[in-house]
């Protein structure tokens, strides 16, 4: 086995440039080799863009770019037909970034279309296998970006995260999502989902990894008028110690979890307490259901942002007209190319966002919803004044099979159940990797910590990581064919 | 449940009909109506303070064909509007909504 | 003033102006905000509406439709939001406009000219859309994005007794103020001074039946002949109902305070 298919960022960097560069060459290699039976990315990359020579702290590696996240070079298209060889004119803040430091590119990653999913199913390229088991999924929307970081076909992968769309995968995977604070990390050049939700993510191998990826990516961007920053501050990074104050929310956590998850769950809180934290039990006290809040604002803000799709200044040009009745030619040509452009799952979300934001509609649908969700904001943030983190599952249990919801996709959406709360509250979170179920499938833990308080989770993270000495890297079997 | 058909929705959304998912969108849109209605009523819808975009609240209930700022000119045929590219324009034109009555 | 003809219903009306204003970039974006130059040459990803841009808020244009709010006794709110109001039109890239419905930049204000004071509603901020031109070919239709995205600075007045000239008096007098406080170029030919007027007609207060008033809205008055042109067309039911179809739904702007009008109106006739 090459030793870059295990290795961290981190352990790379120790290595001379060269060795570096050899490697992301034959990882580069290898998303040609394997790519069409794990579909994790929708185009594979070469030449300048995986391989650039600039220097910089990231030098010689190379990540996975979700398929939503604008760059110069490759197409933009989101997993949808509706933009099929869309090519962004300009980078995504993100990306200059990662740029800058002298970073590759190895792919698009696969996605749900336009990130409107959990399970990498509703992609205009098919399914993204997890390599755990490639008759499971990987998790959405962010799985192809999840399942080649943890095959080893990329030394780390940005995301976007909506209402848990890094996380899921991160977990299904077996490996680190961090979805930032809302407002922390430029949105400047991703393509919106829901535009009061989205944040763009990490996807590492180890904690310290997707660390030292933050960094680069926080900050205010004058481009992004949401993105207040702050950048990274060590001053922030408080020492981890015995004296972090963790809850857990009983009633948010429920009574969902799978038996094999919910020993796991328990047996994490132990080896917390073990650390000498205080896990403390608590209820957050939110009467309504994150998960239908979360839909009713999510899919108003899809309609609202995807409506600018119409073939008219790019993506897949008008073809004949429906029969609109009296309707303008303008108007039929628009809803010929979004019917066939858009797959089912989207425009479910559509239309369910235009009944929600329809006149008359938006004081009894949408303005509530918003309501309640500024409730549960407050509720969180109230608690993260008394505790250093909340604790939750990152899902019920491990990566459930492919196809299991496709007559019922609606019976998919509580599987976000346990990420849409920091969604909703802006806040950042971080899910780690904990051990593996009875089925040999990763499960996980998740951390929610207060407003820009990254520095923090990350620290706590990383000490349990340590503690719990789980890294998919280590564990993982499917490439010992290499 | 709403005096909106879905064809009326499907306009809004700027999307054909799909006649095959009628019964799972009429059970969605029941399902947010109760969810929507069991809500607790909390204070006046003001955003200060929530982290939402400022810049892009989603506000998208005046949509609709023929809505707008400028009334739709049924006269002229829009069905294929040509790429946005600089010099492709021939000839300025008046606006075709600029007429009074 | 009972007009002849009208059923007894009486004329008023409201205006929507829209000055396009004089700020060196486009409302949400740094292309240079310029209605003569060659098209789609002042175009970038935020006002094409590509994927992934998005729309950062001009200081420029903020201090000048503040300047206007304060020269004309508005109420500048301290806060302010934008949203979005959406239809599918080709010349909208992102088929919708960001305008200011529900937290306007200011209300209130008025201007009195010769005796005639027309009380405000409100003054926002929102997007110029793009310019329809005729296409390459007969049956299509180019699009010139220079515009989109241009400042515009809406002022709506509250609905008031018509009186025609009293009316064209007055827009020039606001076109004046327009200019010598550098708000805009306020040239009507052009386009950088618009005017929609909003015509009603009220029934008096013996009859107190809503569906005997109907309001309507005419489109980009740049003469200002409006009221008497809407009592012509009135006498003409069936050209009044195509008007009235026309009229959009514009519940934010004069709609409503119409309705306030039609209430004062009842008292006082």
């Amino acid at each position: 086995m090459s030793w870059w298919r295990a290795a961290t960022v981190v352990e790379a960097l120790r290595r001379p440039l060269r060795e570096r560069r050899e490697a992301t060459a034959a990882m580069a290699r290898a998303c040609v080799r394997e790519n069409p039976a794990l579909g994790c990315y929708t185009h594979v990359l070469a030449g300048d863009a995986a391989a650039p020579l600039v220097a910089g702290p990231l030098a010689g590696l190379a990540a996975a770019i979700k398929a939503n996240i604008c760059g110069v070079g490759w197409p933009n298209d989101c997993a949808s037909r509706i933009l099929t060889d869309y090519h962004s004119p300009f980078d995504s803040t993100a990306v200059t970034a990662l740029r800058e430091a002298g970073c590759g590119f190895l792919g698009l990653a696969n996605m749900d279309e336009f990130g409107m999913g959990s399970s990498c199913e509703y992609s205009n390229y098919g399914p993204v296998r997890n390599p755990w088991n490639r008759e499971r999924t990987a998790g959405g929307s962010s799985g192809g970006s999840a399942a080649a970081v943890a095959a080893g076909l990329a030394w780390f992968a940005l995301g976007s995260d909506t209402g848990g769309s890094v996380r899921l995968p991160a977990h299904c995977c077996g490996i680190v999502g961090l979805k930032p604070t809302y407002g922390r990390v430029s949105r400047y050049g991703l393509v919106p989902f829901a535009s009061s939700l989205d944040v763009i993510g990490v996807l590492a191998r180890s904690v310290a990894d997707a660390r030292l990826v933050f960094r680069l990516l926080a900050g205010p961007d004058p481009r992004d008028a949401t993105c207040a920053g702050p950048a990274w501050s060590a001053d922030r990074e408080e020492a981890p110690g015995a004296g972090w104050r963790l809850a857990v929310p009983r009633d948010l956590v429920g009574g969902a979890l799978a038996p094999v998850a919910a020993k796991d769950f328990e047996h994490n809180l132990i080896r917390c307490r073990q650390l000498g934290w205080i896990v403390d039990d608590m209820d957050i006290g939110f009467a309504a259901d994150p998960v239908r809040t979360y839909l009713v604002i999510a899919a108003a803000e899809a309609s609202s942002n995807l409506a600018r799709y119409d073939g008219s200044l790019y993506g897949i040009a008008p073809g004949n007209p429906d029969t609109g009745g009296d309707d303008p030619p303008y108007l039929r040509a628009v809803r010929e190319v979004r019917s066939r452009g858009f797959g089912p799952e989207v425009q479910r979300r559509l239309m369910l966002g235009a009944y929600v934001l329809a006149a008359g509609h938006r004081d009894r649908f949408y303005h509530r919803a918003c309501a309640a969700r500024r409730d549960l904001a407050a509720r969180m943030t109230a608690a993260l004044r008394r505790y250093d983190a909340l604790v939750l599952p990152t899902a019920a249990g491990g990566a459930w099979p492919l196809g299991a919801y496709r007559h019922d996709p609606v019976a998919m959406y509580p599987a976000d159940r346990f990420t849409v709360p920091a969604s909703l509250a802006g806040l950042p979170a971080l899910t780690l990797p904990t051990g593996l179920d009875d089925e040999g499938l990763p499960l996980s833990i998740q951390l929610v910590g207060a407003a820009r308080s990254e520095e923090k989770l990350l620290a706590m993270a990383e000490a349990l990581e340590q503690e719990l000495a789980f890294r998919a890297g280590k564990e993982a079997p499917w490439w010992r064919t290499d | 449940m709403s005096s909106m058909s879905l064809e009326d929705l499907a306009r809004l959304a700027g999307l054909a009909p799909l006649p095959a998912e009628r019964a799972v969108l009429e059970a969605r849109m029941q399902a947010v109506t109760e969810f929507c209605a069991h809500l607790p009523c909390l204070e006046d819808p003001d955003m200060a303070g929530a982290p939402e975009a400022a810049l892009e609240k989603t506000s998208a209930g005046d949509r609709g064909p023929g809505q707008g700022p400028r009334p739709l000119d049924r006269d002229l045929a829009l069905a294929n509007v040509p790429l946005l590219d600089a010099g492709l324009v021939v000839a300025p034109a008046p606006r075709p909504d600029t007429g009074t009555p | 003033m009972v007009a002849d003809g009208l059923n007894g219903l009486r004329p008023a009306v409201g205006l929507e102006i829209h000055v396009r204003l004089r700020a060196p970039t486009k409302l949400f974006c740094g292309c240079r905000n310029d209605a003569h130059a060659e098209p789609n040459t002042l175009i970038c990803p935020v006002c094409m509406g590509l994927p992934g841009s998005l729309p950062v808020l001009s200081a420029d244009a903020v201090m000048l439709g503040a300047r206007m709010a304060l020269a004309l006794g508005a109420r500048v709110a301290p806060v302010s939001r934008f949203d979005r109001k959406h239809y599918f039109y080709p010349d909208l890239p992102r088929n919708y406009q960001i305008t200011q419905k529900q937290a306007p930049l200011a209300v209130g204000g008025s201007l009195a000219v010769a005796g005639m004071t027309m009380p405000l509603e409100r003054m926002h901020l929102e997007e110029d859309a793009g310019r329809l031109l005729a296409g390459p070919r007969p049956g299509t239709v180019a699009v010139d994005l220079n515009r989109a995205g241009a400042p515009l600075l809406e002022i709506v007045t509250r609905p008031v007794p018509a009186a025609g000239a009293g009316i064209r008096a007055w827009l020039r007098e606001l076109r004046r103020l327009v200019r010598w406080l550098g708000i805009g170029d306020g040239s009507l030919e052009d386009g950088s001074l618009r005017c929609d007027a909003n015509v009603g007609f009220v029934a008096p207060a013996d009859r107190d039946d809503p569906a005997a008033s109907a309001w309507s809205e005419l489109k980009n008055l740049n003469s200002p002949g409006a009221v008497q042109r809407a009592v012509a067309y009135y006498r003409r039911p069936r050209t009044w109902r195509s008007i009235q179809k026309r009229a959009m739904d514009r519940d934010f702007s004069w709609r409503k305070s119409a309705e306030a009008y039609r209430a004062l109106y009842r008292r006082v006739a």
